[in-house]
């Protein structure tokens, strides 16, 4: 195969773009901007969901809170010895937790704090948090805490410090730090406060035989829902939920969220779709008459066609890979302006990164949604001009 | 070389059909430098047009070079522009933003030759047309006699057997009259079969010319041979 008529043809497609930079830089500027904007609501999107799916290697399969006067509170040590009764369960473990307001930078914030079984839950080896500094809590650990690595931050702690925190009735805590860990799954653990389980029930003002909620474990995942419904069947005043059904939750939030980004970056599309077509529909007759030009030389429609969708294609791929760097750039620089929308109330705004998750398969989703619409738009007044007589497209 | 037998060309102009010719037939053969003249409207430039397969019949039949074009698929009617055909627009037709050399060697771009080799062939028919100093110079910054010879070296440069000009001299000052009427006399000399089409009865091409075939309301009135 002669590829040389090709290599012509391609070479004067990009001569083109120079040659009407004007007309170029009309597309590839709204281009850039759409593509950026759309790369980083992927790459957040695509982060907050990456998040949720590890996060779900980590929870247990059935969590059981405990309702009073119709709102969550908290559940009693008979309620998880009569879980433990049901068949398929494996075990129960208690945990106690809460929210600590924070004030960061002026802004209202909160945090998490959060009471572990250390005996039942540390030797599963099955925690969502990477120790960076320092160690995690063992066993009979009093007065000592591990902190995500954006607390540590906002309260600037670090290892052996005493830290004081304080709930919205004024009840105050001290703990020594052993320990921070990192974000293997940010939206779960960067704004937490890990203690032991008595400490944080005595924090919380909750009785010894009182827990925030049980986590349940099936001897097999799939015995997850039969637990669940027997656990909703037994005990009229909790509240059941399966992994999965957390998981989803959690999906679903940002998925919507997700949702609203695409929606806005679908409507920034077809901006630049109309704003392509409304060029190609202003040129179309300096377009039509160079065509009829061509074709009078003895051009083909064929090539005609090539060399328009070749400058389509040389001004998506550079117009979308700018854009898409772009994107990563701001998504990494922590979406600014746009993080408290992401994260929502309940993170240590703004020192909590947005999570960022780059796939292959979100760059071809982009490269293709970003090329192949706009080889297709500036295709259509080429093809239009190259299917009648030369003379005819001459004098339109 | 051509030959039009019981041609009619029909446009649709919104609810009307016009017919801009009507059972026309002619023949030229090779070598030969033939003037199709007429007032504007008569049919000489469809005519040309018909003979450049620019635009298709809609009955009747078209030879060139002994070869039956009239129902030939688009894409073998451009490659018989491409390999037999030099076309010269009346308004020249250069393509904007395009420099002159570019502009004369467009028609090369899609047979894969190289930059190099289309500069060089490009140069040599603007130095023939004393147009080597404009080679750089974009389309619409030469003048109209300029603009006329670049279309001249665009037209040639695939050394095509047939030359065809429509109202070569109507955009063109005195000046570059004379020199229009040398280059179609030295092609003509090089054994090329030329059409041209003028509205003047008197065209200055007179003394060159072959024949003489005159049009009007689509129909041909007159064909006389120079002597």
């Amino acid at each position: 195969m002669n590829i040389s008529p090709h290599i012509n043809l391609w070479l004067m497609a990009a001569g083109n773009l120079r040659r009407y930079r004007a007309k170029s830089l009309a597309i590839v500027i709204p281009l850039i901007l759409v593509m950026a904007t759309a790369s980083f609501m992927m790459f957040t999107r695509g982060g907050f969901v990456k998040d949720a799916g590890i996060a779900k290697r980590f929870l247990p399969d059935v969590t059981v809170q405990g309702i009073e006067a119709g709102r969550v509170g908290k559940i009693s040590l008979a309620i998880k010895e009569r879980i433990e009764e049901i068949s398929h369960v494996k075990r129960v473990i208690p945990r106690v937790w809460g929210y600590l307001p924070l004030k960061i930078e002026g802004k209202d914030t909160a945090y998490t704090m959060m009471g572990l079984h250390l005996e039942q839950m540390i030797y599963d080896g099955n925690l969502p948090w990477t120790i960076e500094k320092g160690s995690f809590l063992v066993p009979g650990d009093r007065n000592k805490a591990v902190l995500g690595k954006g607390v540590a931050l906002s309260f600037k702690a670090d290892i052996g410090d005493r830290l004081l925190v304080e709930d919205t009735l004024g009840n105050k805590g001290e703990f020594e730090v052993v320990g921070i860990f990192n974000n293997t799954v940010q939206i779960y653990s960067t704004d937490l406060i890990i203690v032991s389980l008595p400490d944080a029930g005595e924090f919380f003002g909750y009785r010894k035989d009182e827990f925030s909620d049980l986590l349940v474990y099936a001897d097999s995942p799939e015995n997850a829902d039969l637990i669940a419904r027997e656990i909703a069947g037994r005990f009229r005043n909790t509240r059941v939920l399966t992994g999965r059904a957390l998981t989803d939750l959690v999906k679903e939030a940002f998925g919507r969220r997700g949702g609203t980004f695409q929606a806005m970056w679908l409507i920034l599309l077809e901006t630049v779709l109309l704003l392509v077509w409304a060029q190609s529909a202003h040129i179309s007759v300096d377009v039509g008459r160079e065509i009829g030009i061509l074709k009078a030389l003895g051009w083909q429609t064929g090539e005609i066609i090539e060399m328009r969708m070749m400058e389509s294609l040389i001004l998506g791929l550079g117009g979308t890979s700018i854009g898409i760097v772009a994107g990563f750039v701001y998504a990494l620089l922590g979406t600014p302006g746009m993080s408290g929308y992401c994260l929502g109330c309940a993170s240590i705004y703004p020192k909590f990164p947005v999570p960022v998750n780059c796939d292959f398969r979100s760059l071809v989703l982009l490269f293709i949604l970003g090329v192949l619409p706009l080889m297709t738009i500036s295709a259509i007044p080429a093809w239009l001009a190259g299917v009648v007589d030369p003379d005819e497209a001459i004098r339109r | 070389m051509i030959r039009v037998e019981k041609v009619t060309k029909s446009y649709q102009s919104g609810k009307v059909k016009v017919s801009a010719l009507t059972d026309v037939s002619l023949d030229i053969k090779k070598e030969e430098m033939v003037v199709l003249s007429g007032p504007s409207g008569s049919g000489k430039s469809t005519m040309l047009n018909i003979i450049g397969c620019l635009t298709r019949i809609t009955e009747g039949r078209l030879w060139l070079a002994d070869q039956e074009v009239s129902h030939f698929p688009d894409h073998f009617l451009a490659a018989i522009r491409r390999g037999k055909i030099g076309f010269i627009f009346q308004q020249f037709n250069l393509l904007k933003g395009y420099s002159t050399w570019e502009n004369v060697s467009s028609p090369l771009l899609p047979l894969g030759i190289s930059e190099k080799e289309r500069r060089a062939r490009a140069m040599k028919l603007l130095e023939e047309l004393n147009l080597e100093t404009r080679a750089d110079f974009m389309a619409n910054e030469l003048s109209g006699g300029e603009q006329q010879r670049a279309a001249i070296a665009r037209a040639l440069i695939n050394d095509p057997e047939i030359i065809l000009a429509d109202e070569p001299l109507s955009n063109i000052d005195m000046g570059h009259v004379r020199m229009v009427i040398d280059i179609l006399r030295e092609l003509k000399k090089r054994g090329k079969t030329i059409v041209v089409s003028s509205h003047e009865l008197q065209t200055p091409m007179a003394g060159l010319v072959d024949r003489t075939v005159y049009f009007d309301s689509g129909k041909i009135l007159d064909d006389s041979r120079n002597e």
